[in-house]
């Protein structure tokens, strides 16, 4: 693992340096690890309720099938997520 | 029960998809900017040092302005020690063109911000603001200090032989070494007076609460909106840190922009930003890219009195400037423009708490009658092009959510897992966070309907301690 560089709280560069993790700390990595699964599918249902439904609705009265209708859903939602990453990080640096 | 289920869709629907439509073109203005141009909103490759010892670089005076408020001293320390940090670079070169000047209303806080920089590589000057001081046109809260910084340039007070910028910082403003590079750079090559950049709210980012953190994610979408206005010098809405202003120019305007009513402006930014179109016309106005990091409101009382105080502030901007001789000597279609313009930008912000309540309630039918109509057959709502609209606007809000946290945790210092998570946590409080901030946008317009106009500048508490003993006072 790299060293790597990060702008703290107070606004300063700082360079951390990675350590073998102890046991409290693996600890605390499985429980944030936990606490990001739990509340990425809680935003993935918001985003089902507000983005999926409606779009997999509309494909469904245009297609008639409801498995593709809820996959072109979720494959949009995915699409789109995609280039939204694409386009940030481009205008990070 | 089924009747009145269906009833309430039928009347609330219409009703949600109208204000849905309303709010939807407000967010494809910024989503174009997005998609379309985002080659424009950070223009500036990286600079080193020695690229702008080549450059014929401007003086660049760093301000500070405060009311000296509990916690303020800390948080201009930490964003001073930045530029600091850059100084050491090269200290001879920054030296010569570089100076941070602090307009304080606190006499009390000069002295430890003088002693913090006595042996700094760059000059840091602090101008207390005295009690007594009133501007011509009585000016009052932070235009009150702006202005009086202006007096005392008029006067060749740390006059600069050459071309100078002011660049504006809010008490809590940082800019690394990185951007602030870039920045001067720009201003080497620019022809533009007035020019403004993004800001993110990465700083004390975990001590702010969860809603403040999901409301702040709804704002550096805008920027990329900002980045448009900007070049287009239609100054929809001028930010007053991450301002950049050409000395003459500022010097010209000043800051002593009166009083409506008799009550003081809370937004001297905006009212600045008219002021200088008014009178210069779009050319003046530019866009350098260059990012500045502030903090989230610690507590959501503090975010909802922020959120009241930027729509108030614009709605007394507007109703002076509908009065303001250089404002009315404009062609109609420009006045218009701009009015109706920031008219449409503050009822979209308010009108999102009435759609909001809406959609929640009706979101639960609305999902249960959607995947029984797919499932078992029969009619859906808003099963055509409409929702497709819906969904699109969908995109709209929960993709400006997730690109404001992506870009608000960028700088950040948690692990991937951590960021994954705030970013989660982001979306997944949208709705209610966006709820509250409408409100109070809400608030502020119904305060304005009802006549209201006393005005108060108390800023956003700068840490934890004073902003819990901001709230303790108020209770």
């Amino acid at each position: 693992m790299e060293n790597s560089v990060v702008v703290g709280g107070d606004g300063t560069v700082l360079i951390t340096a990675p350590a073998t993790l102890a046991t409290p700390a693996r600890k605390a990595n499985v429980k944030a690890r936990i606490e990001c699964l739990v509340l990425a599918v809680g935003a993935f249902l918001i985003a089902a309720a507000y983005i999926v439904v409606p779009l997999a609705t509309a494909l469904y009265f245009m297609i008639h099938t409801f498995f593709l209708a809820v996959s072109l859903g979720v494959a949009v939602i995915i699409e789109v997520a995609l280039a939204i990453i694409v386009i940030v990080q481009r205008t990070e640096r | 029960m089924d009747n009145s289920v269906h009833l309430a869709l039928v009347v609330l629907g219409p009703i949600i998809f109208i204000g849905v439509t309303f709010i939807g073109l407000r967010m494809f203005s910024y989503w174009r900017s997005f998609v379309f141009r985002w080659s424009r909103y950070r223009p500036s490759p990286p600079v080193s040092s020695a690229d702008l010892i080549a450059m014929d670089v401007p003086f660049v005076k760093i301000q500070v302005t405060t009311r000296g408020s509990a916690g303020s001293t800390e948080v201009i320390i930490r964003g001073i020690n930045t530029v600091m940090e850059l100084a050491k670079e090269a200290r001879g070169f920054y030296s010569s063109f570089l100076s941070i000047e602090v307009v304080t209303e606190s006499a009390a806080q000069a002295w430890p911000l003088r002693q913090a920089f006595k042996d700094s590589p760059l000059a840091v000057d602090v101008l207390v603001v005295p009690d007594d001081y009133l501007p011509p046109n009585g000016t009052r809260l932070k235009a009150r200090g702006l202005h009086y910084a202006v007096e005392h340039r008029r006067n060749s007070w740390n006059r600069k032989p050459g071309r100078t910028f002011i660049l504006h910082y809010d008490e809590e403003s940082v800019m690394v070494p990185a951007e602030l590079r870039k920045l001067i750079a720009c201003l080497a090559a620019t022809d533009k007076k007035i020019l403004e950049g993004p800001i993110y709210y990465p700083l004390d980012y975990m001590r702010s609460s969860a809603l403040c953190r999901a409301m702040e994610a709804n704002r550096p979408i805008v920027c990329y909106e900002c980045r448009h206005v900007m070049e287009n010098g239609t100054p929809f809405h001028l930010h007053g840190s991450n301002l950049v202003v050409d000395e003459e120019l500022e010097n010209e305007i000043g800051w002593d922009i009166g009083c409506l009513d008799g009550e003081p402006f809370i937004a001297e930014d905006y009212v600045f930003g008219m002021k200088a179109f008014s009178k210069f016309g779009k050319e003046v106005f530019g866009w350098h890219g260059c990012v500045m990091l502030e903090q989230p409101p610690f507590s959501v009382r503090s975010a909802f009195k922020q959120r009241h105080r930027w729509v108030f502030g614009v709605l007394q901007g507007m109703a002076a400037m509908s009065s303001n001789p250089h404002f009315v000597m404009l062609p109609w279609k420009t006045r218009a423009g701009l009015l109706w313009g920031t008219r449409y930008r503050l009822s979209t912000f308010a009108l999102g708490s009435l759609v909001g309540v809406l959609c929640m309630a009706v979101m639960p039918v609305f999902i249960v009658q959607s995947i029984r109509a797919m499932l078992e057959g029969g009619p859906a709502p808003m099963a055509g092009p409409e929702g497709i609209w819906l969904s699109v606007v969908g995109i709209m809000w929960i993709g400006s959510i997730f690109v404001g946290a992506w870009h608000n945790l960028a700088d950040s210092d948690l692990s991937p897992a951590e960021r994954a998570a705030e970013m989660a946590r982001a979306v997944l409080l949208a709705p209610i966070a966006g709820l509250i901030e409408s409100s109070a946008a809400l608030h502020a317009v119904i305060d304005w309907a009802r006549g209201k106009r006393h005005v108060h500048w108390v800023p956003t508490p700068k840490t934890k301690e004073a902003d819990l003993e901001s709230t303790r006072r108020s209770n």
